[in-house]
């Protein structure tokens, strides 16, 4: 699960660096890691806004990127069954792509699900102050060249092909990956949200036809 | 800068809103048969979108621009798919980047 988060550093340092960069100011910008707690819709805000551009555009973009939670919400309905109502209502602030991932894969207990879920979250959670506040501070001396951003990737790979253990789970992840591909080109990942939906829709009717 | 805050706010409070709808709404319900095998598939199919997407998408994703990024993505799904072992995949994923982008 911690190889999962080091991904997560130098996009939290591009954030900081960002944050120092443009004219929004950096206690403000990094009021933004624990009021929304979304890389990608964080970026977006922030940099359209130290771009000048109207607050309505820069709350716009980071809505729509993170759209997709509603898909992670639905797809963890049945873990949340049974669950006590602090849980249902902390555990969706915290439910990050990471989060998402790690959880999504876990078939145990509900009390141990819980326990698993707060501590990858709460991990994450502590781990993205830290590594946001330390891009403002330490952003513009820092090597590159390791490319440790592309380690997220990889264990999204690692995490989503295991789970592909039956046919129509196969043919369902194939459509989602090809939909997403074919629409890279929009904004605002809007690709990912048509082609997550297809592929799910692909995936039921496939075992649909397959029993 | 107020401006700012109040975007923050207002996209944290959608944020929630969007991470909490299925879980707070739904609830311990049971859902129609249909749509519980449909939100079975979301599952697996949002993971396979979202990893596609930030292997592909500009700005806030990795582009997969060179040979060694390609090398290691194509690596880390033959690796996932024989072994089913997420750390195993990271492992020689992150190496093939590595090695691929020292020789390149």
């Amino acid at each position: 699960m911690i190889p999962l988060f080091i991904g997560a550093i130098p996009f939290g340092l591009v954030i900081g660096v960002t944050i120092a960069t443009t004219s929004v100011p950096n206690f403000v910008g990094w009021l933004s890691s624990s009021l929304i707690f979304a890389g990608a819709a964080q970026l977006a805000a922030i940099t359209l806004l130290g771009a000048g551009a109207p607050v309505a555009a820069a709350l716009v973009a980071a809505l729509v990127i993170n759209a997709r939670h509603l898909m992670y919400s639905a797809a963890l309905v049945p873990r949340f069954r049974g669950q006590p109502g602090w849980f249902r209502r902390l555990a969706p602030y915290l439910l990050i792509d990471q989060v998402f991932a790690l959880s999504m894969v876990r078939d145990d207990p509900s009390a141990e699900w819980r326990a698993y879920y707060l501590g990858a979250a709460v991990f994450a959670w502590v781990n993205w102050q830290i590594t946001v506040a330390a891009g403002i501070l330490l952003g513009p001396v820092l090597p590159g060249g390791l490319s440790l951003e592309f380690t997220v990737p990889l264990l999204f790979i690692g995490l989503v092909v295991p789970t592909l253990i039956r046919r129509p789970l196969v043919v369902g992840a194939v459509s989602a990956v090809a939909v997403t591909a074919l629409l890279s080109g929009l904004p605002n990942r809007f690709g990912m949200l048509v082609g997550g939906l297809v592929g799910a829709l692909v995936g039921t009717l496939a075992e649909r036809f397959e029993s | 800068m107020t401006s700012a805050l109040f975007v923050f706010v207002l996209a944290g409070i959608g944020t929630y809103a969007a991470r909490g709808s299925f879980i707070l709404v739904v609830g311990d319900r049971r859902l129609p048969n249909g749509t519980e095998r449909f939100l079975a598939n979301i599952g697996p199919s949002v993971l396979a979108a979202l990893t596609t997407s930030l292997l592909l998408s500009d700005g806030v994703g990795v582009y997969v621009a060179n040979v060694a990024q390609v090398s290691a993505t194509v690596a880390a799904i033959l690796v996932a798919w024989r072994t089913r072992n997420f750390l195993w995949t990271f492992a020689v994923g992150l190496a093939v980047l590595w090695m691929v982008g020292w020789l390149a």
